[in-house]
């Protein structure tokens, strides 16, 4: 008799704690995400009034916000031409997070050098992102125009400050590149250095070239772990930018605007009365993109399968 | 002995082969230029930072040809003393100088993380030990949250900041890093799922309470995984310039000062080796925090889970 009121004495203090536990943590993922999104999507069909009764108050406006928003991206060139730009850093994303995992498998498996590339593969996050961006600012505003005076005796502009679109998109595509070298490097060659020995020794044995055992062996077994990756990429397929802000700021010219930069502007200059609009821009996006990241997850769990 | 020395022979002429093969040569190239690249970037923005103005403007490409080689540690000396933002609200301009920043610095990337790390934990530890139906939901919801891109979030976020008073405080910060719903979260659970049950039905035989056991108990088992995540998370936040930028306009960090250095001219930083010596003052720090922690920083990922 006396156990089992233990026992139920224990289960009370283990419910008691469990829910005492939990209730910050809820309240703040409540508020911070239910309260937070929710009102993200009102607002989208608000707007925020500035005189009158009700100024200083968000009141109703039905599709409003999203009529302004379909009609500047229908007159406004820039706008338009924004969503491909965000579109090319979005593949070039992926192209490098492919080449990521060749990088990875060569690290993995331990090639020549591996360790020292490695560590100067981390040396652009420990020195800071932003400081990279800045001396490569500089290399190119400064010193590539020295060097080439130096080489030819001609004297070129900073590449930043050309006038020619072409090549100040170049310029900054080419650092964004540079950048996303080796995205996820160090979780990728933990995935790959995970790959039993048995499996790699019995390969090699076996003749085994070593594009054939990357993708034969290494790719089928971390495939659960890289498809993660790539469907949540899925979700920036429209929010994905080659990182105009650190460039310019505010100022960036709008033949090298994208989707992200745009937002990132505005969120950034704007106040109260902007928030609706961008909450309505924001929701076009994810009325786009979800059902991308979900048929992407459905023919991910598809491949999986296969290779199991 | 005959024999053995034919198989290591065998052995060596293997590894050859393998190293030597196209596959592996074409991505130890490629990885070698990015790495050049990172080096000379990196050497060009140390040297031109203790270059004077006019070993700078004497030779922009390469370290001064005439020797022997003077370190100008003047404007190290200068940044200290001369360092300053200046950041515009509804009240005035107002300037911030480097000790600020730093103090900023510190509260915004040393606070959010251990804050962030210690919520995740201690919800990972309830969902997986206490195991009611609503932890089994819970698991599930957030697994497929994480995988849904909302949209509009960023906007309404900053109208509730705004319309709180939080907008602008470190609070706002605090109270978004009280959260368990990211990657780290998916990390937590897949630990603590992997340890025995047996630690926990051991100490509470021993009279140990539900607080007990997860302090003198579990937390050791994942405080080192913790630490390595509160490094990442303060290195991450250390370097970063954008939070600071659109939710602490006027508490600017070093990360955010030197973003806004770079994008304008504050008197006397607008010459390149005093704006390379202040990014390479933001960098002391994490030099010393990675040359420490290298080992927990790039050797406790894995895929899966955390190595131990």
């Amino acid at each position: 008799m006396t156990k089992k009121r233990d026992i139920k004495i224990e289960a009370r203090n283990r419910l008691i704690f469990y829910i005492v536990g939990m209730t910050l943590p809820l309240i703040q993922f409540i508020i911070f995400y239910f309260v937070v999104n929710f009102n993200g999507f009102l607002i989208a069909f608000q707007k925020y009034e500035i005189f009158g009764d009700s100024a200083g108050k968000y009141i109703f406006s039905g599709f409003d916000n999203f009529k302004e928003v379909i009609l500047d991206f229908a007159n406004t060139k820039y706008l338009r031409d924004s969503i491909w730009r965000g579109l090319l850093s979005w593949v070039l994303n992926q192209a490098f997070f492919w080449f990521s995992i060749f990088l990875a498998y060569y690290m993995g498996k331990n090639y020549r050098f591996a360790k020292t590339y490695l560590f100067i593969m981390m040396l652009p996050g420990m020195v800071s992102s932003l400081v990279m961006m800045i001396t490569y600012k500089y290399l190119v505003c400064e010193c590539v125009p020295a060097l080439w005076e130096m080489l030819t005796g001609n004297q070129i502009p900073s590449l930043l400050d050309t006038g020619e679109t072409r090549i100040t998109l170049a310029v900054i595509i080419f650092y964004y590149c540079y950048s996303i070298f080796g995205s996820n490097i160090l979780l990728l060659t933990s995935v790959f250095s995970d790959v039993s020995i048995d499996v790699r020794e019995a390969a090699e044995l076996d003749g085994i070239t070593p594009f054939k055992e990357f993708w034969s062996i290494h790719l089928p077994i971390c495939w659960p772990t890289i498809s993660v990756y790539v469907i949540i990429s899925f979700n920036s397929l429209l929010s994905s930018g080659y990182g105009l802000y650190p460039f310019y700021g505010e100022y960036a010219p709008t033949d090298t605007y994208t989707l992200a930069y745009y937002i990132t502007m505005r969120t950034q200059t704007g106040n109260l009365q902007d928030y609706p609009y961008l909450a309505a821009l924001s929701h076009l996006m994810s009325f786009i993109t979800i059902p991308i990241a979900f048929i992407v997850r459905h023919f991910s769990k598809k491949l999986e399968n296969k290779y199991n | 002995m005959l024999f053995k020395k034919s198989l290591e022979k065998k052995e060596k002429l293997k590894v050859c082969k393998i190293h030597g093969s196209p596959f592996v040569i074409s991505i130890m190239i490629v990885l070698s230029i990015w790495s050049l690249f990172t080096l000379y970037l990196i050497f060009w923005g140390v040297m031109t930072a203790f270059k004077s103005i006019d070993q700078f403007m004497d030779n922009p490409v390469w370290i001064v040809e005439y020797l022997p080689w003077k370190w100008e540690w003047n404007n190290f000396i200068y940044v200290l003393q001369n360092f300053y933002v200046e950041v515009s609200s509804v009240n005035g301009t107002k300037t911030v100088e480097l000790f600020e920043l730093v103090i900023n610095s510190i509260l915004y990337s040393v606070v959010p993380p251990v804050i962030k790390m210690f919520v995740t934990t201690w919800v990972a530890y309830l969902i997986q030990r206490y195991d009611y139906k609503f932890s089994r939901f819970l698991e599930i919801f957030i697994l497929t949250i994480m995988f849904i891109p909302i949209g509009g979030g960023g906007s309404s976020l900053l109208a509730l900041l705004r319309l709180t008073g939080l907008f602008d405080t470190f609070w706002s910060i605090y109270l978004q890093n009280f959260t368990f719903v990211w990657m780290g979260f998916l990390i937590m659970i897949g630990i603590f799922r992997q340890l025995p049950k047996d630690y926990d039905d051991a100490a509470r035989i021993d009279g140990a309470s539900q607080m007990r056991i997860f302090t003198s108990v579990m937390l050791p088992f994942v405080f080192p995984i913790m630490l390595t995540y509160i490094v990442q998370g303060f290195i991450g936040a250390w370097n970063d310039y954008m939070t600071p930028l659109v939710y602490l306009p006027t508490h600017p960090t070093v990360a955010n000062a030197i973003y806004r250095m770079s994008i304008s001219n504050i008197q006397g930083f607008s010459r390149t080796p005093m704006r390379m010596m202040t990014c390479a003052f933001m960098v002391i720090p994490m030099v010393i925090v990675f040359l420490t922690l290298r080992n927990k920083i790039m050797g406790k990922m894995t895929a899966g889970g955390l190595k131990g």
